[in-house]
């Protein structure tokens, strides 16, 4: 099985929501949904209110309750910033 | 004179106010604890916002701090220059110090403010603070100790931030000046002003442009230069957003640290009071027990005086 997987945080200025390896990302961003998988180009987004769809390494699917923030990609490592 | 049974009484009280002066140690304790956790939690995303921060060019980072929130301050400054100052207590006391000493500070700020004309805004975060200035006619005041009751960063917390923000944008105030007690450690917390508004070059420089400096000299040694990101939707926009959240952050950061210190204090000044009882309940014990004594040798004697006339 080749890794597929990239690392991922989800952070709020009390905690941190989420911190695991992920396989696929839905972030709904201000200018449309958009997926991200692994090796995506450095981006940086802001994100919208709304649900943020996460695949897990086992496949499962998680979802997070977004109030819009911040969403940065880089080398395989996403942080989303959000209150 | 106090009598056996006067001391007595004394000693009970004594005992008795040690454990209430115990307990709450141990409570600021746990409080202490908590915050302190709390405040290790937000460290993470402020590096994360710091991180975020570090893809912007220097040049855009200054561009957006002092175009699009402080070109307005030029007109404030001719306009109405009202100083909005935020001042950090605690809701309750027993904490030694530590809010007199914010106190005293903003005394002073008032004093030296009043003598350049410039008309303050205070905002209390904590009752004490609130009590100590609700007399002063002289400077607008509002109440805004219930932050201090939770310390989640509620929506209430960043809406408030925001308000100062939009203030600010539109020229009602002219500066953001914070009073609060920096925690240095357990033992001491120092009084501080920090100016938070407008950005200033010195402070938001070297926060800002040196993390970029440092991450990415690295990467042009490996002759890779920084990665170029993509911005969605533009880096103006991002930014602004970006430093919107900086901002409330700002506030959260210090709301926190003031409360970790508040919590320290009082741990502090529970602990002093917990020493000094027993130090009373020594002293006290020791006076009573010779007093008894002293009973003791006049009934002996009597005793044996009278035994030896009969």
């Amino acid at each position: 099985m080749d890794e597929n997987f990239f690392s991922l945080e989800v952070i709020t200025p009390d905690k941190t929501l989420f911190s695991d390896k992920v396989t696929q990302l839905i972030v709904p961003g201000q200018s449309g949904r958009f997926g991200i998988l692994k090796n995506h180009a450095p981006f940086v987004s802001l994100i919208q209110t709304g649900e943020l769809l996460i695949t897990l390494q086992n496949l499962q699917q998680k979802s997070l309750q977004l109030n819009g923030g911040i969403f940065k990609v880089e080398h395989n490592t996403a942080i989303i910033t959000t209150e | 004179m106090a009598t056996i049974k006067d001391l007595n009484i004394k000693i009970g009280s004594l005992k008795k106010t040690k454990k209430i002066t115990g307990a709450m140690k141990l409570i600021a304790t746990t409080r202490f604890n908590k915050i302190q956790s709390l405040i290790k939690k937000s460290e993470r995303y402020r590096l994360a916002l710091e991180e975020i921060l570090s893809t912007f060019s220097p040049e855009d980072i200054r561009d957006s701090l002092f175009l699009n929130v402080a070109k307005p301050s030029n007109k404030a400054l001719t306009a109405a220059p009202m100083k909005k100052v935020l001042l950090f207590t605690s809701n309750r006391g027993l904490c030694a110090s530590f809010n007199m000493n914010v106190i005293k500070m903003l005394h002073s700020f008032k004093a030296s403010e009043n003598s350049h004309g410039n008309p303050l805004a205070l905002v209390c975060i904590g009752k004490r603070g609130f009590d100590a200035f609700r007399k002063y006619k002289d400077i607008s005041i509002e109440n805004k100790s219930e932050f201090l009751e939770d310390t989640s960063f509620s929506k209430a917390f960043s809406s408030f931030a925001d308000s100062l923000l939009d203030e600010y944008a539109h020229a009602k105030i002219h500066s953001v000046t914070l009073i609060y007690n920096h925690f240095q450690s357990v033992l001491s917390q120092k009084p501080q002003t920090k100016v938070i508004l407008p950005f200033s070059l010195k402070k938001e420089k070297p926060a800002a442009s040196g993390k970029v400096d440092s991450s990415a000299s690295p990467l042009e040694n490996k002759a890779a230069g920084r990665s170029v990101f993509a911005f969605e939707p533009s880096p103006k926009i991002l930014l602004d957003s970006l430093i919107k959240r900086r901002f409330r952050y700002t506030l959260f950061a210090t709301l926190i640290e003031s409360l970790v210190g508040e919590h320290a204090a009082r741990m502090t000044a529970m602990d002093n009071a917990t020493r000094n009882c027993d130090d009373l309940i020594d002293e006290t014990t020791l006076k009573r027990n010779r007093l008894r004594q002293v009973a003791i040798t006049t009934e002996l004697t009597e005793i044996i005086a009278g035994a030896e006339s009969a």
